[in-house]
């Protein structure tokens, strides 16, 4: 006979035999062992009885009932009926592990009693705590307190893939129940940490990470710095001891499609080849900036999504508002990540900048999946340097996501810069001086603005000594075309600006040559043009006559021949366009 | 150019060929309050354009007063015909609107003759309307003219105003006396001081020492323009008083451009003394002035300016101040017979 009475219900046939002869019959006798039987689900096939003592079940330390080891309590047996009566449940060590029922909540500790009727019962193991347990199913007791037992050994494993699901910056308990749903988010280009843990110490077998989906998206680091890459899935051996690192980056490389589909997973895989899942999951997802996006200089975009060029109001104080867009992608997650984002535009210096009332120190709202927040800048800047190129950026969770250039302009026409001037003098005629038109600066003195007629450009008051200028409307709003005298002209903003303020200074160095001490004092000027004579012997092959105030057939358009000396001295001079930020202007969309 | 404004020369050109012999349908009105005026007074002009035949509505193109000041026409008492000194540049765009011809006699523009022509440039050729007789003003000009409402009725051609004649008389004792109180008093209007130093500077009564003690007083106590003027008169009213005066400014004074005026002045007095302070100028060298010395020293100079006319003739960084030195030598050399 070959039965383990400790291990399930043996029945015992037989016959009794006299030891000696006589009469009658050898009677037949069968006696039942009394047995308990508890098995672990997973390793309850044909035989499964012969190595139960030796097998040990690996049971995971999980929230997730589904995840749970399950174990049966079969139907006690006695003779050829089932044996009444009541089972208790033991655990050694006691406190290792519970087991709960099916509804995930019921728990049965050890020297819990478990009744014939509810069998087959089937229990799911929860360790509190890693370690090696056997658990122990003990009958009813016979007259001898003898009581019929059946064995299981398991081992309690930890596996577990952590990641800050909760984007608080650290990983911890409260991101568990999160790690899956949502998972964990991060954004193109930015690393997010995983933890890997494996319980008790001493375990062989091997642990493996792998992507279940979306390993396209991602890249995996050893370290932060992104300078040692693991290759996924990535396997460690464990024969040898803890091999498998604690700690690894993860690298959104490409947006998610949808939300928590970058699913990864640690897996455990004993000796004997039972397995433990422990999953998380990710969302890479990426945000563009919408407006400003582009090229503000090629191509350039003056309103609406996309727009790269921001012009202040022609209000005083001009206001410079800009509606800020990112666009985050996959699509549904903008308002979960909108607490965490930030826009950052660059200081105008001299201009008050506002964020909208929603939009705290550049926080966004969420809309859709765009993410939106309104700037403002108040009141223009006292320099012209202080426009042009700009930046515009959006963070997550202080790191840059996407970064765009823009051009910031003021309104041409309008009078609302600060400063001398303010209310009365056009935009241009303020910033151009400086640096962007050449010789102009209005800290001398020696300009002042008139708005004039249509067709006026400039004026020179005539005073060598005392020189003034007085610029007027068109010397930035015209287009200056012609072709006289043998120039062609073609020109318009702050290059008509420039040279029209050239030509107006040729006039005044003119009437500095003609003074004591100039090159043409006490010169002859037979036609009465302000040219010396034998000044214009010497460029008659510019078509200069000495003879004739007017040497040009047809007359030149602006006059005498000073006139067409002062154009020739204006000829190819410019503004610096680099310089020019008005609108329109050089460097707005429309070139003016 | 783009083609429109090509087409457009092309149309203008066309038409002034096919009308420029017809009588122009508007003239140009020159007019001023006075008949006379005393030097150094405002002598107010304006321009009237208007039709001939007032029942038409007319327009002209602006550009008829585009170069303004540079369209007049002043003919001095000696009948040389004036420079325009002062470049009162407007510099206006090609592209003239236009404008409808006035009928209730308004004038178009506007200007004071005595500030187009109101200072010489060169030493030796005054062209300020600062001599007494009288001087015979016209304005000349290209002018295009249409019917308002017919555009393709252009008429394009030259016209030129009748003549005004305008007097210019001396500076009586009663206005120069009243130019003296001007130029006393502080905080005056600087226009009216320059107007009185110009009446001043253009009377025929010389200066005293009391006069030039005012002016010395009031060098000194004024801008730039006023200084200049003041070294102006000194050298127009050469006098004692007035060569000590513009000794004692060249003494302190530092600015470069007085100091080529005082220099200028200097050359009116042609006397051992004043050709003494214009040599050690010149070999001074300081920034401008020692140009001055040197194109003065041509006019005035003696055999002993030419050593240091001939340095810089020869040393002198700046090309044209090597050759008016030469010019220079050249002028003392006929002047001495050599």
């Amino acid at each position: 006979m070959n039965a383990h009475s400790s291990q399930q219900y043996v029945t015992i046939f037989g016959t009794l035999t006299q030891p000696d002869p006589g009469s009658g019959r050898n009677p037949w006798f069968k006696a039942t062992v009394p047995a308990v039987d508890i098995d672990w689900e997973k390793h309850a096939g044909e035989g499964h009885e012969n190595d139960e003592d030796t097998w040990a079940g690996i049971c995971p330390v999980t929230t997730n009932q589904s995840q749970r080891t399950k174990i049966i309590v079969r139907s006690p047996k006695d003779d050829l009926s089932l044996v009444p009566g009541r089972m208790t449940l033991e655990c050694w060590p006691a406190d290792i592990v519970r087991f709960l029922r099916e509804d995930g909540v019921t728990a049965l500790w050890s020297e819990a009693t478990i009744s014939d009727s509810e069998t087959p019962l089937t229990l799911y193991v929860d360790p509190q705590k890693v370690g090696p347990f056997r658990v122990a199913l003990l009958g009813p007791s016979d007259d001898k307190s003898n009581r019929p037992t059946d064995y299981l050994f398991g081992k309690a494993v930890l596996v577990d893939l952590d990641v800050d699901a909760d984007s608080n910056g650290a990983i911890n308990e409260a991101d568990d129940p999160l790690e899956e749903t949502p998972g964990g988010i991060l954004a193109t280009g930015t690393v997010k940490q995983v933890t890997l843990n494996l319980a008790p110490a001493g375990l062989t077998g091997t642990l493996k990470l792998l992507a279940a989906s979306g390993g396209g998206r991602i890249r995996v680091w050893r370290d932060a710095g992104k300078t040692s890459a693991v290759a996924m899935p990535a396997e460690w051996n464990l024969s040898g001891g803890y091999t498998f690192p604690t700690t690894l980056y993860v690298e959104g490389i490409n947006a998610s499609a949808a939300p928590r589909d970058v699913h990864l997973r640690l897996r455990y895989t004993s000796e004997g080849n039972q397995q433990i899942d422990d999953d998380i999951r990710l969302t890479v997802f990426k945000v563009d900036l919408i407006t400003p996006a582009g090229d503000p200089v090629n191509a350039a975009v003056q309103s609406g999504d996309g727009q790269n060029e921001f012009t202040y109001s022609s209000a005083n104080p001009g206001v410079l508002t800009m509606n800020l867009k990112a666009r985050v992608a996959p699509s549904g997650m903008a308002s979960q990540i909108k607490d965490q984002c930030l826009f950052t535009v660059d200081t105008i210096t001299g201009s008050t900048l506002a964020w909208g009332s929603s939009n705290p120190n550049g926080k966004p709202t969420a809309n859709g999946d765009d993410l939106l927040a309104t700037v403002t800048f108040t009141g223009l800047p006292v320099n012209n340097t202080a426009f042009g190129n700009k930046k515009a950026a959006v963070y997550f969770n202080t790191r840059k996501q996407d970064e765009k250039n823009y051009e910031v302009f003021f309104p041409k026409q309008e009078r609302n810069h600060p400063g001398t001037g303010s209310g009365s003098t056009p935009n241009w005629y303020y910033y151009w001086a400086g640096a962007a038109v050449p010789g102009y600066d209005l800290t001398s003195g020696t300009y002042s603005y008139a708005d004039g007629s249509a067709d006026d450009y400039a004026q020179y008051n005539g005073n060598p000594n005392n020189p003034h200028y007085t610029i007027h409307g068109p010397a930035s709003a015209g287009h200056e075309q012609y072709n006289s005298a043998g120039l062609t002209v073609d020109r318009k903003g702050i290059d008509t600006c420039a040279a029209t303020l050239v030509h107006e200074k040729q006039h005044r160095q003119t009437d500095l040559d003609w003074l004591p001490g100039g090159a043409w004092f006490a010169k002859t000027d037979g036609d009465g043009d302000e040219l010396p004579d034998d000044w214009e012997d010497a460029h008659t092959a510019q078509g200069f006559d000495k003879t004739k105030a007017s040497s040009f057939t047809p007359a030149f358009i602006y006059g005498d021949d000073e006139e067409v000396w002062c154009e020739m001295n204006a000829l190819g001079r410019t503004g610096d366009g680099s310089k020019d930020w008005a609108k329109p202007g050089k460097q707005s969309k429309t070139v003016f | 150019m783009d083609m429109k404004s090509i087409y457009g020369l092309l149309v203008l050109v066309v038409t002034t060929s096919l009308v420029a012999e017809q009588a122009p349908p508007v003239e140009l009105v020159l007019k001023t309050p006075q008949t006379a005026y005393a030097i150094g007074d405002p002598i107010p002009v304006s321009l009237l354009i208007r039709a001939r035949d007032p029942s038409q509505t007319l327009e002209y193109r602006q550009d008829v007063i585009r170069n303004f000041y540079g369209n007049f026409t002043v003919i001095g008492p000696d009948g040389v015909k004036l420079r325009r000194l002062s470049d009162v540049d407007v510099r206006v765009s090609p592209n003239a609107e236009w404008m409808t011809v006035p009928n209730n006699g308004s004038s178009v523009k506007r200007a004071d003759l005595t500030e187009i022509y109101s200072e010489p440039y060169c030493i030796t050729e005054p062209h300020s309307m600062t001599a007494t007789g009288v001087y015979q003003v016209s304005y000349s000009a290209e002018i295009a003219v249409r019917p308002v409402g017919v555009p393709n009725d252009l008429w394009v051609g030259p016209i030129t105003s009748a003549i005004l004649k305008i007097q210019v008389t001396k500076v009586d004792s009663g206005s120069l006396r009243l130019a003296y109180q001007t130029v006393s008093k502080k905080n005056t209007d600087k226009s009216l001081q320059l107007r009185a130093l110009t009446k001043i500077q253009y009377s025929d009564a010389p200066l005293t020492t009391g006069d030039c003690d005012l002016l010395r007083r009031s060098f000194w106590n004024s801008d730039h323009d006023i200084k200049t003027k003041v070294l102006r008169v000194f050298g127009a009213k050469v006098s004692a008083e007035g060569f000590k005066a513009v000794a004692d400014i060249l003494a302190v004074e530092n600015d470069p451009l007085l100091r080529s005026e005082a220099i200028a002045s200097l050359g009116r007095y042609n006397t051992p003394a004043a050709r003494e302070l214009i040599l050690k100028e010149c070999k001074a060298r300081k920034e401008r002035s020692y140009r001055a010395a040197v194109v003065v020293l041509g006019a005035v100079g003696d055999e002993n300016c030419i050593d240091v006319l001939q340095e810089i003739s020869k040393t002198d960084e700046t090309e044209w101040v090597r050759e008016r030195a030469l010019e220079s030598i050249k002028q003392i050399e006929e002047r001495i017979g050599r």
